[in-house]
């Protein structure tokens, strides 16, 4: 099922926003025109991870001593900065950790975040955590 | 005399506006993130599972995860409650079938959920949950 988080120029590049996903805390961020979700909890000591910092891979290059850019968008937990794809979920530094990573799609200047659930599921629309706190 | 050391603990204030409604007891079984999200333990999740749909509140799919020595939780997998029978059903009837999906989620052998786990033991279970909303 796909949940409307919003317009894309709501959205600062490289500064997630985070959203109530259908009952979990999902971060979405737009990183050279390219859009990824991520839950919300570092697998590595629970942090949050929105408030860490999206980067681009730098690896090594083709010489010794050399290093390159490697395209692969990042977030950086800001408590120990490992760090995790941000299309895949995968953490860099530890391979057997993941965050769930959910795929996002931008339809008429709306940012739809997937969250794999069948269509026609009730409904409940989404809202930031911060909306979701003054409603309880 | 020096105070004995507390063990090391996961809970955090923030849990409180997360699951404002379950008992503290049920919160401190938790392991809980630096946002207030609760993860129950397998021996413990079913309890957790029954007290949300106790509330009145629609456990709408869930994720699981794997303790770690080192590191917190890797994760594992998710459920969903198949929704496709009940969006034109009454709340109760969504909040039994969400609890029933947790439960059967909690009680599935554990080597289904794949290679990384390590013992029963070790499972966290995290339940997405709504409450009821007009309309």
């Amino acid at each position: 099922m796909s949940v409307d988080v919003g317009s894309t120029d709501e959205f600062v590049p490289g500064k997630p926003r985070v959203f109530d996903v259908n009952g979990r805390e999902v971060l979405v961020v737009n990183w050279r025109d390219d859009w990824f979700a991520l839950r919300n909890v570092c697998p590595h000591q629970t942090e949050i991870l929105a408030t860490g910092g999206v980067t681009e891979e730098i690896g090594p290059g083709e010489r010794v001593g050399q290093l390159r850019v490697t395209g692969r968008a990042l977030i950086a937990c800001p408590r120990h900065v490992w760090t995790f794809d941000l299309r895949t979920g995968q953490c860099t530094v530890d391979p057997s950790l993941r965050v769930r990573a959910y795929r996002v799609l931008v339809q008429d200047g709306r940012v739809l975040v997937d969250d794999g659930r069948p269509e026609r599921s009730p409904r409940r629309p989404a809202q930031t955590v911060e909306a979701a706190d003054r409603a309880r | 005399m020096k105070p004995p050391i507390e063990p090391v603990s996961f809970i955090h204030p923030s849990a409180r506006p997360q699951y404002p409604t379950l008992p503290l007891r049920l919160l401190g079984l938790a392991d809980v993130a630096t946002n207030g999200e609760c993860f129950w333990p397998g021996d413990r999740a079913g309890e957790a599972a029954r007290a949300l749909a106790a509330q009145g509140l629609f456990i709408t799919g869930g994720e699981v995860y794997c303790r770690r020595a080192v590191g917190w939780a890797a994760y594992l997998g998710e459920w969903v409650t198949s929704a496709l029978q009940i969006a034109d059903a009454p709340w109760a009837e969504c909040v039994a079938r969400g609890l029933a999906d947790a439960l059967r989620a909690i009680e599935r052998d554990p080597a289904a959920w794949g290679e990384a786990w390590e013992s029963p033991q070790n499972l966290r279970f995290f339940f997405a949950s709504a409450p009821e909303t007009p309309g």
